[in-house]
């Protein structure tokens, strides 16, 4: 069994930042045997683009100024959006994104005004992003979720459109364009070859998540698919191809010689549910479960969330790391607005509570989904600032 | 400035020598006629084999390679006189447009700009090319005033590029109109508040080449549009659809009529009313002696009684196709109905849905359907005179084709609480009138008549006096006496969801379709599972038969466009990594 990941949390030690200092003023020193408390924020820096100049440096130093509003410890940055790569890659040339036109996915454009051209800027944004987050003593990654230029959601990358012949499939031979199957070894060498992009400009953490199309056996009737399989649970004969896909991924973090912790987030998480994500702890895959939301109980809605957090990190039992979710938004249920609404707090009490839980019940740290520009208000980002740089500062072993 | 060369001598392979031997059909400049039953079997025949022979010679042709060097070379069109090509590359760093001297290959800079110049289309004498251009700022934050938008330079280059429209929405995919005085293309120009998200759709509008205000010329509620193609003889479109990012792109073939008479903002043109005589002749009605309609009207409204909007304002049509709720089985379906049974084929086929979009006096909008094709949005008026009720919404206009008798066939319904009226109108003068049915009582009817060529049939539904309505619906059929058993056993038509003719299913895809300037073959780019990658596909609208141009080539074989004469077809293919234009023989 993989090792409990923890070298990475132990502190960006002399660079975190006391309450009231400023993003770029350096912090004392964190005590070296004391693990810090993690809150990890979600960027989809391309939300801040109509805000911030985020094609300039300067743009992202406000950025992650606003983002370390929230006591943020760790940044999850976004390096592609629904397919498309949003740095200068060298794999996928739809790094000029929404400023060319495809005959192919017209539909898919934005208007041309209030968007970004970040394959075209005077600097790689990944590698900077990394480069100005490490600087401020965060530690850095990227939220790449696992459907991304391979399986698109809401828009078409390059590769998608470009390669009909990996799409997925239907049982009855209907084509999917916006999914390209796991089972054609083409596709998983683009993704590892824009993983091996995401490695050299510096990531520490690569994130996966499973929120929007994690497993979908249904689309993946393709020849390499069909032809292996003998017979059997074709669920998991499916779900083999994305378990070897991540084993790759873990070989190619591995044999960067650095430590980047991999995180597997998904939805919905109940702690007792059989899931995929055990087998890939067991497996050594994974470092780290964020449960991106759980299904607490209204009727007491900080009680359960108690009761579910204190049951993940107990499951887990030091298998993992554990992060449990503060989530502005609404879909999945069990957002910031449904504890509005099942407990009469505001947004900032709630925070506060939640990270307050996390800390109590031994889990790791938190997940912020999503910091864009003023998605947490400003009295929710001074309440988490307060207890991530307070009374939760450092992780309480249970 | 010319940039390089090539060797453009052409081999007269004995494959394009023996595609010669169906010059007879480039000479028909035949228009496909796929709703027609009219064609004698010989004459089917004879067009299908043709066809197919036509196919096979182009499928087998050897591709030739046009332009090399660094850089991809895509969407290449022809001049009208065939010896030039234009086409855009990122060559020089940047997306600008070039010339090829087919004779000699020699290539020209068209455009040197800082931005994106792409999608070029010759004007049909040839003198200009409209292209779609954004020039960016330095980041998205600074701002700009334009996003991609049509320009217009001369053909040879040079000058200063005319502008065409402007805003900060994407135009492109721009093609001339059979008048060769209008320009239609794909914008996302029509999003309005409806659409949220990441997917403004992308709709066909059309404006004079010579300058003026883009107007809708394909458009829904649902879905997207693009790359429209003409037929030679100008009755037809064929455009790309695709309803979202889980579906495939489709090739839908429709009638130009249609298209043209979304007039809605010209006052000087009748509006929107097709008429059976002129519109659609009796070779293009399926079995020529009956048609089908469902009409609904029904409005959105935030108030109900008297606050509804009355008399409805229907100067502010506009005419657009919708899924409009479920049918009995919970399946989306339009919100009317038009079919036509293909005898030949034993199908039902929809001509054409659409949606009139209204403003009512309130101020909020609703909308009234009908289907295109023999129906048109009536301006609505007073009915029942005396009461000054304008009640009158929508209405369906039946042109006769021909004398004979006729039966109108059908049935009105409420579907929701309310009374309303329903007026079958012949020539101006009420033949039936029914002022009340209440929530969802169906009130079927069948009216003998006899007509003179050219005479019309309206059905008018509208909301009632007693208690105002919100819906009506009405599900009718006119059929000339002795073709009763389309509607035997008192039942109307099955729904179908079909457009005229969709190109594509869920197992193969097909977009940026090229008509051929002979013949009912369209060229356009495809996959079928085993492909290996994009290929160019011809497709025959005869006979339905789709081969691949070059299947054996490697790499994507993409955009593919005709010669004037129809004997060669130009494209782009990766296979060297990156995209260079290449020509394959069709006849000579």
């Amino acid at each position: 069994m993989r090792r409990v990941f923890l070298t990475t949390c132990l502190l960006m030690a002399g660079l975190a930042l006391k309450p009231g200092t400023t993003a770029q003023e350096t912090a004392p020193e964190e005590e070296p045997e004391r693990e810090r408390f993690e809150v990890a924020a979600w960027i989809d820096h391309f939300d801040f683009a109509r805000v911030y100049d985020t094609e300039k440096i300067e743009g992202l130093e406000k950025l992650l100024d606003h983002v370390q509003e929230t006591g943020a410890t760790t940044i999850w940055w976004r390096p592609h959006s629904g397919g498309r790569v949003r740095y200068r890659s060298e794999v996928d040339a739809g790094y000029h994104n929404n400023s060319t036109i495809d005959k192919r996915i017209t539909f898919d454009s934005q208007e041309v005004y209030g968007w970004v051209r970040y394959g075209e800027t005077d600097f790689d944004i990944l590698e900077e992003a990394m480069k100005l987050g490490k600087k401020r003593g965060l530690k850095v990654g990227v939220h790449w979720p696992f459907e991304e230029t391979h399986w698109a959601v809401q828009n078409l990358g390059d590769f998608n459109v470009e390669h009909p012949e990996y799409w997925g499939r239907g049982r009855n031979g209907s084509l999917r364009m916006i999914n390209c199957s796991l089972g054609y070894e083409e596709v998983v060498q683009h993704k590892l070859a824009l993983l091996d992009e995401m490695i050299e400009r510096g990531i520490e953490v690569l994130y996966i998540d499973f929120m929007r199309s994690s497993h979908n056996p249904a689309y993946e009737y393709v020849e390499p698919v069909t032809d292996a399989f003998k017979g059997g649970d074709w669920n998991a004969h499916v779900e083999g191809y994305i378990t070897n896909y991540l084993r790759q991924v873990r070989q190619r973090l591995d044999a960067s010689g650095r430590k980047i912790e991999l995180i597997a987030g998904f939805p919905n998480l109940h702690p007792n549910q059989k899931h995929v994500w055990q087998r890939w702890v067991d497996d050594g895959l994974v470092d780290t479960l964020n449960v991106i939301s759980m299904n607490w109980d209204a009727g007491d809605a900080f009680g359960s969330t108690r009761a579910l957090g204190t049951a993940f990190v107990n499951t887990t039992a030091g298998r993992c790391r554990v992060l449990l979710p503060i989530r502005q938004y609404k879909h999945y249920t069990r957002g910031f607005w449904h504890y509005e609404k099942a407990t009469g707090n505001n947004q900032a009490e709630i925070a506060r509570e939640l990270i307050g839980i996390a800390h109590d019940v031994g889990a790791h740290g938190v997940a912020l989904e999503c910091v864009d520009y003023n998605n947490y208000g400003p009295e929710t980002r001074k309440a988490l600032k307060e207890a991530a740089e307070g009374p939760c500062r450092y992780r309480v072993e249970r | 400035m010319a940039t390089s060369g090539t060797d453009l001598s052409w081999d007269r392979s004995d494959m394009a020598k023996q595609a010669k031997a169906v010059s007879p059909l480039a000479l028909c400049h035949r228009t496909p006629n796929f709703a027609s039953t009219t064609f004698t079997p010989l004459s089917q025949c004879l067009a299908a084999l043709a066809a197919a022979v036509l196919l096979a010679a182009v499928a087998a042709a050897a591709p030739e390679p046009l332009t090399t060097g660094p850089g991809n070379d895509t969407e290449a069109r022809f001049s009208p006189d065939g010896r030039s090509i234009v086409f855009q590359s990122d060559r020089s760093g940047t997306l600008d447009l070039y010339s090829l001297d087919v004779k000699n290959g020699e290539v020209k800079r068209l455009t040197e700009t800082p931005g994106h110049s792409c999608f070029p289309v010759f004007s049909p004498d040839g003198k200009w090319i409209v292209y779609s251009y954004a020039h960016f700022t330095k980041t998205a934050l600074e701002k700009q005033e334009h996003g991609y938008n049509l320009f217009v330079i001369p053909a040879n280059g040079g000058g200063e590029p005319r502008r065409l429209t402007s805003g900060l929405q994407r135009d492109c995919l721009a093609e001339f109109g059979p008048d060769g005085e209008t320009v239609y293309f794909t914008s996302t120009r029509g999003v309005d508040s409806r659409y949220s998200g990441e997917a403004p759709p992308t709709m066909v509008f059309r404006m004079p080449f010579a300058g003026g205000d883009p107007v809708p010329a394909i458009q829904r509620f649902s879905g997207h549009m693009a790359q429209p193609t003409f037929s030679p003889d100008g009755r037809f479109v064929a455009y790309g659809i695709i309803e979202g990012y889980d579906r495939l792109w489709q090739i839908n073939v429709t009638r130009l009529k249609r298209l043209s008479d979304y007039a809605v903002n010209e006052p000087d043109k009748p509006r929107n009313l097709w008429d059976l005589g002129t519109d659609f002749g009796l070779e293009d009605n399926p079995n020529g002696q009956w048609s089908y309609l469902h009409l609904t009207h029904y409005r959105e409204q935030k108030g109900r009684g008297s606050a509804a909007g009355n008399p409805p304002d229907t100067s502010k049509a506009i005419l657009m196709s919708e899924s409009t709720g479920k049918d009995e089985q919970g399946k989306e379906r339009d919100g009317c109905l038009d079919f036509w049974y293909k005898g030949d084929e034993k199908k039902y086929v929809r001509p054409y849905i659409g949606v009139a979009r209204m403003g009512g006096s309130s101020g909020d909008p609703y909308y009234a359907t009908f289907m295109a094709g023999e129906v048109g949005v009536h301006p609505g008026g007073d009915f029942r005179p005396g009461d000054g009720n304008k009640s009158v919404l929508a209405i369906a206009r039946w042109t006769a084709p021909r004398a004979g008798d006729i039966i109108v066939k059908g049935k009105f319904s409420g579907i929701a609480d309310g009374d309303r009226d329903f007026y079958v109108i012949r020539n101006g003068t009420k033949v039936l009138v029914d002022q009340y049915s209440f929530r969802y009582t169906d009130h079927p009817f069948r009216i003998p008549l006899k007509v003179k060529a050219g005479d019309t049939i309206d059905m008018c539904v509208g909301r009632g006096v007693r208690i105002p309505s919100s819906m009506a619906k009405v599900e009718a059929m006119i059929y000339y006496a002795g073709h009763e058993k389309l509607g035997e056993q008192g039942k109307l038509l099955p729904t179908d969801h079909n457009s005229d003719r969709i190109i594509g299913s869920v197992k193969e895809t097909f977009y940026a379709p090229r008509w051929s300037p002979v013949g009912n073959v369209i060229a356009c780019t495809g996959f079928k599972a085993g492909d290996g990658g994009w290929k160019s596909y011809l497709i025959d609208l005869e006979t339905g038969a789709k081969r691949r141009l070059n299947g054996e080539q490697p790499g994507n074989s993409r955009s593919p466009d005709w010669s004037p004469d129809g004997n060669t077809i130009v494209y782009e293919n990766n296979q060297t990594g990156t995209y260079k234009l290449f020509r394959t023989a069709t006849d000579e």
